[in-house]
């Protein structure tokens, strides 16, 4: 094969010069036919020289494009179906995400709703234990005023007694505290 | 009282009681007593500085002033003697003590706020003579401030009959335990 290309690629330039030397020699109006058969043979043998010398290479990297443009597919595809895979998973999360907003939304409410409870029935409390402390405080208060009220009453009357009785005790009331104490000290 | 005063009654009443003149005893110590009490008496008394033949003629002149009895007498120079006549109040005290208790006899005070009638005083000393088994030697104070009835202290033992007390405990009931001023 190797020989056969040398060959015909000997042949190209004798040829070409065959062509030129009769279109010299018989020049005549018209179609040069005999130049565009050379030239076409010529043609043909530069493509067969071509094809020999450059075709392995063309076929091999027609078939690694091939190749990479199938794996490139591949990875597309590939690529694509994870994709896929990953929308329909976030799809399903988001679903399910919907149910789990609405799953902590509900909880959030009847958490809202104990914690709200726990705080009226604290405020309740404290309302009630405030309310305890100024009725004792006020009890204690008004207990203390009248126990103040008693005991100013008891020393009013103490220096009044005290004041009159001087005056108003007789000689004979002294014997009777006398006769009183002595039944006292008898008894 | 201290106890030396104790320890010299002790002695004196040992010897009076064997001489039997306890009673006669007990009234010159009581005289001697209201000598001491006198604040210029009381300080010659119990001068440190006294020498003992200074302090023994003091105790000479006092008992024969006095005309005391021969017991008597050298009590009081023992006392000179041994610089305890400072100690004449406590001794004479703490002899009547004792010769109260050897004649089964207990001292009062009787306090009234006006001044109480024979009949009154006897009522209240025989009260406390049946109360007490004992003699009982009254002592009269007046005190106006009682308002009426009477205060009787028996050895330390208090015995309050009086207008003014009733009368606050009264007003204590009145005003519920709270103490008044």
């Amino acid at each position: 094969m190797k020989h056969l290309s040398i060959f015909a690629f000997a042949l190209l330039m004798p040829l070409a010069a065959i062509a030129q030397e009769i279109e010299e020699q018989h020049p005549h109006p018209g179609v040069p036919w005999a130049k565009l058969a050379f030239t076409a043979i010529n043609f043909c043998i530069f493509g067969a020289i071509l094809y020999r010398a450059a075709g392995a290479f063309v076929r091999n990297s027609l078939r690694e494009r091939r190749k990479r443009i199938q794996a490139e597919l591949e990875q597309a595809e590939r690529v694509r179906r994870e994709a896929e895979q990953l929308r329909a998973e976030w799809q399903r999360r988001m679903d399910k995400l919907a149910g789990e907003l609405e799953a902590m939304l509900a909880q959030a409410r009847q958490d809202i709703v104990v914690e709200r409870d726990q705080i009226l029935a604290a405020a309740r409390r404290t309302a009630e234990a405030i309310q305890r402390d100024a009725e004792r405080t006020a009890e204690n208060e008004l207990r203390q005023a009248r126990e103040r009220l008693r005991a100013e009453v008891a020393q009013q009357a103490l220096h009044i007694a005290e004041r009159l009785a001087p005056a108003q005790l007789t000689a004979a009331d002294q014997g009777r505290f006398v006769d009183e104490f002595v039944s006292q000290v008898r008894r | 009282m201290s106890s030396v005063a104790r320890r010299y009654a002790k002695a004196l009443f040992a010897v009076a009681d064997e001489e039997g003149a306890l009673e006669q005893t007990a009234a010159e110590l009581q005289v001697l007593r209201t000598l001491s009490d006198d604040a210029q008496i009381a300080a010659a008394l119990a001068n440190p500085l006294l020498s003992a033949t200074a302090r023994n003629g003091l105790a000479r002149t006092i008992a024969d002033n006095l005309k005391l009895s021969r017991t008597t007498h050298n009590f009081l120079a023992l006392l000179a003697d041994h610089r305890r006549l400072d100690q004449l109040g406590g001794i004479a005290a703490h002899f009547e003590r004792l010769l109260d208790e050897r004649l089964q006899r207990v001292r009062a005070t009787i306090t009234s706020a006006v001044a109480l009638g024979d009949a009154q005083l006897h009522a209240i000393v025989a009260a406390f003579q049946q109360q007490l088994g004992r003699t009982v030697l009254a002592e009269t104070r007046v005190d106006p401030q009682l308002l009426g009835g009477v205060v009787v202290d028996v050895a330390g033992t208090i015995y309050d009959g009086s207008v003014r007390t009733q009368l606050h405990t009264l007003a204590n009931r009145i005003a519920g335990g709270r103490s008044l001023q």
